[in-house]
């Protein structure tokens, strides 16, 4: 694999992975480390890109390294809970849309990271429950079950808050 | 008459779509910090190192085989001593050695079987 090549797969999916990853984590630099970590295993181990679902090799990599975080801080749920999960929004500037953006964020938050995950590539990136179960490595019934849930749950603990 | 929710499918799925995460620092800076480097540290070329001792284990233990196959054939005490008694390299020393080992040997032979251990034994040595 060429620099040139590496630089444009750092292009595409980079942000992708970052965005996956505070998803699960709610945490900026967390995901900007296991992304950078990633992406210099892929160029030190010269890993072939083309063949398969580069993306999807990605997110799996990713998932992997989040997990071995996980396991090595040895503290799971409890670390996610504690992280505010922040969004940014166009409107911003509204200070009337502040408290309303703070109600999803902790609506948000509530959320398993599976189901948040599975949501907000849905919501956000606009990405089909194809391309989700492509880059997450599983089915579209599941990705169609865990967005339902999320849904669900998300509009519960709005109207409640 | 139903309560509408404040918060419907439609709304939300509005609210999400226009709503990203804090992604923090700009990727091109982050590859300007961290990849260029990295990238070029990877492609330096590394300096080969040779080693005079490139051990290979086989190799060892086939020679060691080797050498104590050699040692017991060569260093076979009785049959070298024969050998060099032949010769007549024996050394005092060793001549004595060997008078003691055959005079114990003796000790085990019948009275009737000596004549031929003792023809056997020296004799024919000497003969030949």
């Amino acid at each position: 694999m060429t620099e040139e090549d590496f630089k444009m797969i750092y292009d595409t999916h980079f942000d992708n992975l970052r965005r996956y990853l505070y998803y699960r984590s709610g945490d900026q630099d967390l995901s900007e480390d296991i992304a950078q970590n990633v992406f210099m295993k892929i160029w030190k181990k010269k890993i072939d890109t083309t063949k398969g679902n580069i993306k999807s090799l990605l997110f799996k990599m990713g998932t992997d390294e989040f997990i071995s975080y996980y396991r090595r801080s040895k503290i799971e749920r409890e670390y996610v809970n504690s992280q505010d999960f922040k969004l940014v929004h166009q409107d911003d500037d509204d200070d009337d849309f502040s408290e309303k953006k703070k109600m999803y964020e902790k609506a948000l938050k509530a959320l398993t990271d599976k189901q948040r995950v599975a949501l907000l590539m849905n919501k956000m990136e606009g990405l089909t429950y194809k391309e989700i179960a492509e880059s997450l490595n599983l089915s579209q019934k599941a990705i169609e079950k865990r967005i339902s849930q999320a849904l669900s749950v998300l509009k519960n603990n709005l109207n409640s808050l | 008459m139903n309560k509408q929710p404040k918060f419907s499918d439609q709304k939300i799925n509005n609210f999400l779509s226009q709503a990203d995460v804090p992604l923090g620092k700009d990727k091109e800076r982050i590859w300007a910090e961290k990849f260029d480097s990295f990238i070029a540290n990877e492609n330096k070329p590394q300096p080969v190192t040779i080693s005079l001792f490139n051990f290979n284990w086989r190799y060892g233990i086939a020679a060691s085989i080797a050498i104590l196959i050699a040692v017991t054939i060569y260093l076979n005490p009785l049959e070298n001593m024969q050998n060099r008694m032949a010769f007549g390299e024996l050394s005092a020393t060793e001549e004595e050695l060997f008078a003691d080992e055959t005079m114990i040997e003796s000790l085990f032979i019948e009275d009737s079987e000596f004549d031929d251990w003792f023809e056997e034994r020296y004799v024919l040595n000497v003969v030949n």
